[in-house]
């Protein structure tokens, strides 16, 4: 019988972990008690272990023989790696989940080793104890009959925060103020109180005198009376109290009554207020209420449609219906004209050069190949002067870069193989007139001196420890990459701000966003507010978990081949980031269209040129400040689906990439090849 | 004591070394009893292996049998996705690479080296291609795996093929329990470790690093390296436990960071190992890429994928014993269950070596249909090896098949991009008379 072990306080915990995470890979290679006969099972008690982080508890592991009796034998007994240590009888938890610990036999040589027995034991590692809970109102202070939210925060011993606690709230006098298990504090009365969160027994405060409702006036402004739908406007509610002066500590409540235009059902909750901002999604009349104790005031506020859907005219196409098109830059040459250059995906390593001068004729000038099984990324540097082809599955797995010579546009040649530190599949670059920007491997990337093209010499790398990235964009002097689960990094690597250059980055910010899937990253400073956004894209591959799941279907029809030539299936949306104060940015709103997934970004003049995969080209209109989905405010100016009955799956549009050129629009499709399109000027459309 | 040594593997090389001649060689005198059947006849079963597809993202089964060999199954990695639920698949290829397979349980293992960012073991049952547990996160690009002879324990070199010249690891992931995959330990070896390979008693395990030219030893009982070998060309030697290779930063530190001390050559210990100074710019002489013990566990052959040669190891006397030239690029091996003949693939020089080690000599080089060659598995019955090459660009991976008694290639099954990790899985008898 195994007696329940004595927790440790909190210095003895402290040490506990401290020695858990020095010690060498923990060990035991147990010596049971011996007597004679083969070991055919082991048994462990507890047969499971509850334990906290920092903390331990013994456990005991027998072997018995076929008669049950106990014998001896080596046993290598290990804990699940990162989850729980195991070290002489002791079992320590490092990190809370359910984990486990293992036993085997490890059987002398010359043994039958068909099947050593073993046993599992379930590690439950649970949270550290709560040390501290603190307890403060979120915005205002209560009078009486107003409702303020309260918020709690639990502490473990060494100050991290426990996410999710469970919070149970009671009020000291529910006389004065009632609490709700959310937190929201109703006061009731005059007089003192104190309104106290518990978890996990451990209890914080918050306590004050709840004052009467002072007299006062209550007026809201709102910025404009008029709007369109996705305006974002901001609120202001002004308490004054008697004597004249402004009561800047009463709670304000926001809320707001809605009349559609016409009769048509609209759908409800078509508004947002938020951080004392309004936006409506729907056409109407809107009354916006703010109330505080006794007080109410409003202000009404006309929605009309946003009406900012534009035509498009196909102009021309570069088909590529026999390989897979990557990604594609159109650029000026050095002699004037216009170019654009395609890659291919999983297609031995081709690229194509195009004259785009005449968008609705794409003339193919020239073909290069190298060697590798994907060109995924491919661009052109600002002054013309070269191109870069980013290689991926090179037969001696030595990718790098390859440095195109653009002298002469209509003839490229290859200029460099560059693949120093960047052996690992290059899958994105970003080329400057002085520096290149490109990916290793998905854990860095290099910021080389392209000033000689035939001569690049890396002059630094950005590597964050245990993120991979995607993508990186560069924008005055600042470099952002998109950095899957870490999100967004911005990196200083010659704005200088923060004492960065491109032989000595900076990293200044890292941002993560929901879900953990932040492929591609573009930077746009808003001019009409001075606005600083980060548009950050997932990519998610398949749709696991939705309603429309779908295929991943990457081939042209086969009929032996199930699922081949049908569209694949994506997920994924844009997020927008106001990094304004870029070491404090603040995600304020999304583009996310349903049952399609988002893929490489641009934005220019307030219009988000969005390649949506399946969901083809989507523009935007992100004009003004940003609130709430985009996608359901009215914002969406023209979808464009480049259907090819030729392509490489038939009509099946994958949109990678789009971009604004001289006025046209070009995107890359990887069935279907480039294409060239323009925006008619708006004209009244009524659907 | 070191020059000693040294003298005396120079001596050792020369006249062990094996006598390959260039081009294509045949020579099957001590070859012909091999297998139970008559040498170039036909297979009356049916073989099979499962075959990785690195840039197509499948794992493929492949059968060969008395109507020749063909693609008789393909999973894709997506499709082994949705079966666990898992999510976050990358728009890049997850990667198989490595394939290994306990066939008296009836799984199979494959890693993928790709991830976000560290890369995945997962255990489907062999036959049905039904995911039994994982996926589980390992290290960076985890590459060739094996399966300890018990079946519990399955040992992955996380290669970290494109990352930073450091140390890296071997998992060791506890694999006896139906229902998931627990990685126990990383233990650090040294940089690029590769060619993951269990003795046949199961306690031992043994890889090499590609960048520190050393062979390394671990023991699963302590879970932590028991020996090291030193296999760089006139270096071979025993290393201290502890060194974990030229480009460890925190050997870089302690040879460079004590003032007085002597870095101008070795280190001697009290156990007979030699502790050589770091050297961030080192470059291997052998470059090994795999290590295979010997089916009776008495030596080791190593492939040194630099200098084009095979070095056998004595494993007690953990010193080089005979040294086999080869084409250009050895890579794989592996071995027949008489520990007879050794089958090299040979990456850059687009062929198969066999050398026969009784004679101990190459006996036959043979070019490979396309360029890349990659993993070699040899069927327990030892008649013929099953050779998977990579293929270039678009064009398709291969799985070719080499009779061992003619050493011809008698077949070859077309699969996905960048053919990878091969492994056996079983071999099915011919119909009984009657039966």
């Amino acid at each position: 019988m195994i007696s329940p072990p004595r927790l440790p306080g909190p210095a003895a915990l402290a040490l506990l972990l401290s020695w858990a995470c020095l010690a060498q890979p923990a060990i035991l290679a147990a010596q049971v008690r011996a007597s004679e006969g083969v070991p055919v099972r082991l048994i462990a008690q507890p047969e499971r272990i509850t334990v906290r982080v920092g903390e331990s508890m013994p456990f005991e592991v027998r072997a018995l023989d076929a008669q049950g009796r106990e014998v001896e034998a080596e046993l290598v007994v290990r804990g699940s790696r990162g989850g729980v240590a195991v070290d002489n009888g002791l079992v320590f938890g490092l990190d809370v989940g359910e984990h486990a610990v293992v036993a085997a036999v490890l059987p002398p040589a010359g043994s039958d080793m068909s099947a050593p027995p073993t046993v599992t034991i379930p590690v439950e590692v649970l949270w550290p104890p709560i040390a501290r809970v603190q307890v403060q109102p979120e915005r205002g202070r209560p009078y009486v009959g107003t409702h303020v939210r309260f918020e709690a925060d639990a502490f473990h011993p060494d100050g991290s925060r426990r996410p999710g606690a469970d919070v149970r709230w009671t009020s000291s006098d529910p006389a004065v103020a009632t609490v709700d298990r959310h937190g929201l504090v109703a006061a009731h009365g005059e007089g003192s109180v104190r309104i106290t969160a518990q978890v996990e027994g451990v209890e914080g405060s918050w306590e004050g005198t709840i004052p009467a409702f002072p007299p006062a006036t209550l007026e809201v402004e709102v910025e404009r009376n008029f709007a369109r739908t996705g305006d974002v406007l901001a609120l202001e509610a002004r308490a004054t109290g008697s004597g004249g002066g402004e009561l800047s500590d009463l709670p304000i409540r926001w809320s707001y009554s809605w009349m559609p235009h016409d009769s048509i059902v609209e759908p409800g909750a078509a508004a947002v207020v938020r951080h004392d901002q309004f936006m409506a999604q729907f056409p109407g009349t809107y009354t916006i209420w703010a109330q505080s104790g006794p007080l109410a005031a409003h202000a009404t506020v006309e929605v009309e449609s946003r009406q900012v859907v534009q035509r498009l005219e196909v102009l021309g196409q570069g088909r590529v219906s026999h390989r897979r098109t990557s990604d594609f830059w159109v650029f000026e040459g050095v002699d004037g004209r216009d170019y654009g250059i395609t890659g291919t995906w999983g297609s031995d390593g081709f690229a194509y050069f195009w004259d785009v001068t005449d968008p609705t004729n794409h003339v193919l000038v020239d073909s290069l190949q190298v060697d590798a099984r994907t060109v995924n990324d491919v661009k052109a540097s600002p002054d013309g002067r070269y191109a870069t082809l980013t290689r991926e599955g090179a037969s001696n797995r030595r990718n790098g870069v390859i440095i195109i010579d653009l002298a002469d546009p209509r003839r490229p040649v290859l200029a460099t193989e560059y693949d120093e530190g960047l052996t690992g599949g290059v899958h994105n670059a970003y080329p400057q007139d002085d520096y290149l920007y490109v990916l290793s491997g998905g854990e860095r990337y290099l910021i080389v001196d392209i000033t000689d093209i035939y001569h690049p010499r890396t002059v630094s790398e950005v590597n964050l420890p245990g993120s991979r990235i995607h993508d990186v964009w560069v924008h005055d002097g600042i470099a952002y990459s998109a950095e899957w689960r870490t999100g967004v990094v911005m990196t200083d690597v010659g704005n200088g701000r923060w004492g960065g250059s491109p032989e000595s980055p900076v990293v200044v910010t890292t941002y993560p966003l929901p879900g953990g899937n932040t492929h591609a990253v573009f930077p746009y400073f808003q001019e009409a507010t001075g606005r600083f956004y980060i548009f950050a894209g997932d990519e998610i591959i398949g749709r696991q978990g939705y309603a429309l799941e779908g295929g991943n279907n990457r081939a042209p029809y086969d009929p032996d081949v199930p699922g081949s030539g049908t569209p694949r299936n994506t997920a994924g949306y844009i997020h927008i980031v106001d990094f304004t104060d870029p070491e404090n940015p603040r995600k304020v709103a999304r583009y996310q269209v349903p049952e399609y997934g988002s893929h490489n970004i641009w934005v220019e003049d307030d219009i988000l040129y969005q390649a949506y995969y399946e969901g083809g080209m989507r523009l935007v209109d992100v004009s003004g400040p940003l609130m709430g989905n985009l996608y359901t405010q009215g914002r969406e100016i023209a979808v464009f689906k480049p259907n090819d009955p030729m392509g490489y799956v038939a009509n099946a549009p994958t949109t990678w990439s789009v971009m604004p050129f001289k006025g046209n629009i070009f995107l890359s499709d990887a069935n279907s090849g480039m294409w060239a399109l323009k925006l008619l000027p708006p004209t009244r459309l009524v659907p | 004591m070191v020059v000693a040594f040294l003298v005396a593997a120079l001596a050792l090389a020369a006249p062990l070394h094996g006598q390959s001649a260039p081009g294509s060689q045949r020579g099957t005198d001590s070859l012909s009893a091999r297998g139970s059947q008559a040498t170039g006849s036909p297979p009356e079963g049916v073989y099979r292996v499962y075959v990785g597809a690195e840039s197509a993202d499948l794992l493929h089964r492949v059968r060969f049998g008395p109507e020749g060999g063909s693609l008789e199954a393909s999973i894709p990695v997506q499709a082994l996705s949705q079966q666990s639920r898992e999510s976050h698949l990358l728009s890049d290829h997850e990667a198989p690479h490595g394939v290994a397979i306990h066939p008296e349980r009836g799984v199979v293992f494959m890693t993928t080296g790709h991830g976000v960012p560290d890369g995945k073991l997962w255990k489907l049952e062999a036959g049905s291609g039904r995911l039994l547990a994982g996926p589980l996160d390992l290290g960076r690009f985890p590459a060739s795996l094996d399966v300890s002879p018990d079946g519990l324990w399955v040992a992955v070199a996380n290669f970290n093929l494109h990352g930073e010249m450091a140390p890296s690891s071997i998992s060791v992931v506890f694999a006896g329990d139906d229902e998931r995959l627990m990685e126990v330990a990383q233990v650090e070896t040294c940089t690029m470790p590769h060619g993951s390979r269990f003795h046949p008693q199961g306690r031992q395990h043994y890889s090499v690093c590609m960048m520190d030219d050393q062979l390394v030893e671990l023991d699963l009982g302590s879970m932590a390296v028991s020996r090291r070998l030193w296999v760089a060309r006139g270096q071979e030697g025993p290393l201290p436990r502890d060194h974990r290779g030229f480009h460890d930063p925190e050997t870089q530190a302690q040879h460079h960071g004590a003032p007085g001390q002597d870095v101008s050559g070795h280190r001697a210990h009290g156990d007979g190992t030699s502790d050589p100074p770091p050297d961030a710019h080192y470059t291997p002489s052998c470059s090994p890429t795999w290590v295979q013990p010997s089916t009776d566990g008495r030596h080791l052959y190593l492939a040194c994928n630099a200098s084009d040669e095979i070095l056998e190891i004595h494993r007690d006397r953990w010193e080089v014993t005979r040294r086999f030239s080869t084409g250009r690029g050895p890579y794989n091996l592996d071995i027949t269950p008489d520990d007879g003949l050794l089958v090299v693939t040979l990456k850059q020089g687009k062929g198969v070596e066999f050398i026969d080690l009784e004679r101990g000599e190459s006996v036959a080089r043979v070019e490979t249909s396309i360029r890349v060659v990659h993993g070699v598995a040899i069927a327990p019955d030892g008649r013929f090896a099953f050779v998977s090459v990579e293929g270039v660009g678009s064009e398709p991976g291969v799985v070719e098949i080499y009779d061992l008694s003619t050493f011809e290639r008698v077949d070859r099954v077309e699969v996905g991009q960048q053919a990878s990790g091969i492994a056996f899985w079983n071999l099915t008898p011919p119909p009984t008379e009657g039966g």
